[in-house]
């Protein structure tokens, strides 16, 4: 009896530190805000908005940032299903903005993608996502150190509707570091950002393997 | 017709709220030198604008070239230092903000250049196409006969008229980053300036004055003093007073080094600016 008891707790401990390591990701958008999330998850039923969302209230809009004409395209919720466009899935790695009229709570949680991720950066400006469900800081991801100099990364603040941090990478000559308070900066699970390079920057790819915070 | 107008102005309301709106950054992407310095990749510390201008701070302004879109009224005198109450700016230009850089601080190093960005400038209600520049002052008190310089006109974008795009604003970087940095290039109440030549300076032991002539095609403009460093590294530069600390006659310029009106500077700074 006892070695039985000793076996459940050892499950019980090891489910718990797997469950630590990639928790679900809990988003609450008030009224009127504005967030800018991401999906790092394989999400069961696939990762389009209609499925990731389909909780959603009633006039919910997803803002994708379409990168070869470089707009916002939504699609919104309503008491009919979703207008057009929710058929996009929500490519790891990829950030987007959520928008609330009514004060609500989304759950992000599925499987994990596997490591590492291979992410297309456009030379254009980006919507981009840390591609695992985990905090990590901005300057231990390796799209910070790909970028090439007096490229910028903009992070939104949703309880104040703005982007509140913006860091400017800085020339080689003066080190190309990002400073000591982006350096500081700590991406939480499931935010998105905004990057930008400078004009005739050529395109690359990201290949990220997974970094658990603090690490 | 009544029809006709209600139409019109449903097309002007949906359409001018996509067009107005502006979102710029303005700001070094490199570095920002003193006038004349000739290397301006230098990160040798001392080179630096900031470590060469006396206070360790700059006033940097992002300006409209106004409806005729050149910088100031079209001549070299492109800063009216008697206009302070509207930026110092001449013609029909207008500052639409300002900002001034202080070594230290929000990570701003010697060159002007912080990795922390701030807030773009925003203006959800501009809508007047156009030209912008951004002008650098020596310091944030400009006078006449201090450097600054202008960057090239840049066209606006318009159409940021939404919190969410602001992270796209629109760059105006003063300098050509990530390659170099700019050395002021033009002098208040005299646009472009040549160097003029550094005279001889005679020290006469009778007068225990050091003597020097203001160089042809040029008169005093004021002369500054310094006794030390201040911790930032700049001199501590101090206007020295006619009369008391030296003289100026016939374009002779007599700095007292004894006697009850002897500077107590070490370090002697001329200024000079071109005659009218």
């Amino acid at each position: 009896m006892k070695r039985v008891w000793l076996w459940l707790g050892f499950v019980v401990l090891y489910a718990g530190v797997v469950h630590a390591q990639y928790p679900s990701i809990t988003r609450p958008v008030g009224a009127g805000e504005v967030d800018l999330m991401s999906v790092p998850y394989l999400v069961d039923g696939g990762n389009t908005i209609s499925n990731v969302f389909q909780s959603a209230a009633p006039n919910t809009t997803i803002y994708v940032w379409d990168t070869s004409i470089q707009v916002w395209q939504g699609c919104t919720k309503t008491s009919k299903g979703w207008t057009a466009g929710a058929d996009k899935e929500l490519l790891r790695g990829e950030g987007f903005f959520v928008q609330s009229w009514t004060d609500q709570q989304f759950f992000l949680s599925g499987g994990i993608p596997g490591s590492p991720a291979a992410i297309p950066v456009d030379s254009e400006s980006m919507v981009l996502a840390y591609p695992f469900p985990v905090d990590v800081l901005w300057t231990n991801t390796e799209l910070s150190k790909l970028l090439p100099a007096c490229s910028t990364v903009s992070f939104w603040s949703r309880a104040e509707g703005s982007w509140a941090r913006n860091y400017l990478k800085a020339p080689a000559a003066k080190g190309g570091g990002w400073g000591e308070e982006a350096a500081a900066y700590r991406i939480p699970a499931g935010d998105g950002f905004v990057v930008r390079q400078p004009p005739g920057s050529p395109a690359f790819l990201w290949i990220q393997t997974n970094i658990a915070w603090p690490n | 017709m009544s029809k006709l107008f209600s139409i019109l102005f449903a097309v002007v309301f949906c359409v001018s709220p996509a067009i107005a709106g502006i979102a710029v950054w303005y700001c070094p992407g490199y570095g920002l030198y003193p006038y004349g310095a000739a290397n301006v990749t230098s990160t040798v510390p001392g080179t630096g604008l900031l470590a060469n201008n006396g206070s360790g701070r700059t006033l940097i302004q992002l300006i409209y070239a106004g409806f005729d879109h050149v910088v100031g009224d079209g001549s070299d005198n492109r800063v009216n230092p008697a206009n302070a109450a509207n930026g110092y700016v001449t013609g029909d230009d207008w500052v639409m903000a300002s900002t001034v850089l202080s070594r230290g601080m929000q990570g701003v190093d010697e060159w002007g250049f912080s990795s922390t960005l701030r807030p773009p400038h925003v203006d959800l209600d501009w809508n007047l196409t156009g030209f912008a520049y951004v002008r650098v002052f020596h310091d944030d008190t400009p006078q006449d006969g201090e450097a600054y310089y202008d960057t090239p006109l840049v066209s606006l974008d318009l159409g940021f008229f939404d919190p969410t795009s602001f992270a796209f604003a629109q760059w105006i970087f003063i300098d050509p980053a990530p390659v170099s940095g700019v050395a002021l290039n033009r002098y208040i109440g005299s646009g472009p300036a040549p160097t003029p030549q550094i005279p001889s300076i005679l020290y006469l032991p009778g007068d225990q004055r050091l003597s020097l002539g203001v160089p042809g095609g040029y008169r005093l403009n004021r002369v500054l003093g310094a006794t030390g460093l201040l911790g930032n590294g700049g001199w501590d530069w101090q206007p020295l007073a006619e009369g008391a600390d030296y003289e100026n006659q016939s374009g002779t310029v007599s700095i007292f080094t004894a006697g009850a009106g002897a500077a107590p500077q070490r370090v002697i700074r001329i200024g000079v600016l071109p005659d009218p």
